[in-house]
């Protein structure tokens, strides 16, 4: 088809438009609507007895900000990836993989040792955190996937492993505050794990879940 | 993208997402050399610069809705040319490996010289290749009569090895329709649907 032609076509086509929200606000109603998920998830799951004592403890507050942290910026970047000539740079392209591997490295370091692998093949059978972790999810993810498919996404695979990655952060977030096992091996298989599980598979699934038809 | 045309072009879209056909119609036009501009500084001269262009502009049709007027327009369009042309890039590159892979003549007919020009007539062959366009006709007169790689013929004539097998496929095509027979060039290589077709009909 000529140039011209598919011009003339496009013309006919086009009628006026609702302007999509800057991705900051876009943002900033995701927080909004993963914070509500959040609470409601504590609530339904009931809040964990120690939570006053822990929020003295560094270690769990600083696990709760690494969480908070793999969330708002992989969510940060799914928005971005979403809207063109707002793609992040090529540093902080690895913003959300540099987060989760500090909280890895927080979890692994005091495992370190000649022990490790007798104490990590000694984790209990717990898959409750990771039902937990997927049922708050939900709402983050199915708002976060309903608003890209409403914007422009071209990197689909890497907009979707944001967006898992993010609303599986809001989940495990909201697990520390549900779940009273604080061992490191725990924290490990079954807060982290099913969250990279879930990034790993959306992220297969991203063309699928993503594609405008 | 100068500052006057970022200004003049965000001002015709910001019309256009109020429906204004005409200033779309301006926009998308005042588009186009830009498009163009960018595929050709990074990838040159290549046969599917219009391809890009014109993916480009449905790219910009459906993502017209993403553009905040707040923001330049031109970060956002690079940013869909960009992508149009990565996406243009991995395509030509399959295609490009398909066609390498397809290089080899899976049923060429084995005959001798003198045999082939009992069958064929050199000066209607002649006449049909000076009916062909000139670079096809080029490009096929390098590869069958002077057995020059395709890889030499793309150098020489500025075009991508891709572009130059196509064009190939084209002349044979059209010399076969100019002869009339359509056995008349046993020896040039089948195109991918005419291969597809000949094992179809060998595995039937």
């Amino acid at each position: 088809m000529q140039t011209e032609l598919l011009i003339a076509r496009l013309v006919r086509q086009a009628g006026p438009v609702r302007v999509l929200p800057p991705p900051r606000i876009v943002l900033a109603r995701w927080v909004l609507v993963s914070m509500v998920a959040m609470v409601a998830g504590i609530a339904w799951y009931g809040i964990r007895s120690d939570a006053g004592t822990q929020l003295a403890s560094p270690s769990f507050l600083i696990r709760a900000l690494l969480a908070a942290a793999l969330a708002t910026v992989a969510a940060r970047h799914a928005v971005s990836w979403s809207v063109p000539g707002s793609e992040p740079g090529r540093l902080s392209r690895v913003g959300p993989q540099v987060v989760l591997v500090a909280w890895a490295c927080v979890l692994v370091w005091p495992l370190l040792g000649p022990a490790i692998v007798e104490r990590v093949a000694a984790v209990r059978w717990h898959p409750q955190c990771a039902w937990q972790m997927a049922a708050v999810a939900v709402a983050p993810a199915a708002w976060m996937y309903w608003r890209l498919r409403q914007a422009a996404p071209h990197a689909l695979g890497w907009t979707s492993v944001h967006a898992a990655l993010a609303a599986a952060g809001v989940g495990a977030l909201a697990v520390q505050w549900i779940c009273g096992l604080d061992g490191a091996v725990h924290q490990l298989v079954w807060h982290v794990g099913p969250l990279l599980v879930v990034a790993g598979a959306t992220g297969l699934a991203g063309r699928s879940l993503l594609r405008q038809h | 993208m100068s500052p006057d045309q970022e200004v003049r072009l965000s001002a015709l879209m910001r019309r256009a997402h109020t429906g204004d056909e005409a200033a779309y119609a301006e926009l998308l036009v005042a588009l186009v050399p830009l498009a163009r501009r960018v595929v050709r500084a990074r990838v040159g001269v290549v046969p599917w610069i219009d391809d890009v262009v014109q993916t480009t502009l449905l790219s910009v049709h459906r993502a017209r809705h993403t553009f905040d007027a707040d923001r330049a327009l031109g970060p956002w369009f690079y940013a869909i040319v960009r992508r149009r042309l990565i996406d243009m890039q991995r395509h030509e590159g399959r295609l490009s490996r398909m066609e390498v892979a397809m290089d080899t003549p899976t049923d060429v007919a084995v005959t001798s010289p003198a045999a082939a020009a009992d069958d064929v007539d050199l000066d209607l062959v002649r006449q049909a290749l000076a009916q062909l366009p000139p670079r096809q006709r080029a490009i096929v007169e390098a590869i069958q009569l002077r057995d020059e790689p395709t890889r030499s013929v793309a150098a020489r004539l500025d075009m991508s090895q891709s572009a130059v097998k196509v064009a190939a496929h084209r002349g044979y095509r059209a010399l076969r329709r100019l002869l009339g027979a359509p056995g008349s060039l046993e020896a040039a290589p089948p195109t991918a649907r005419e291969a597809r077709d000949a094992r179809c009909k060998q595995n039937s």
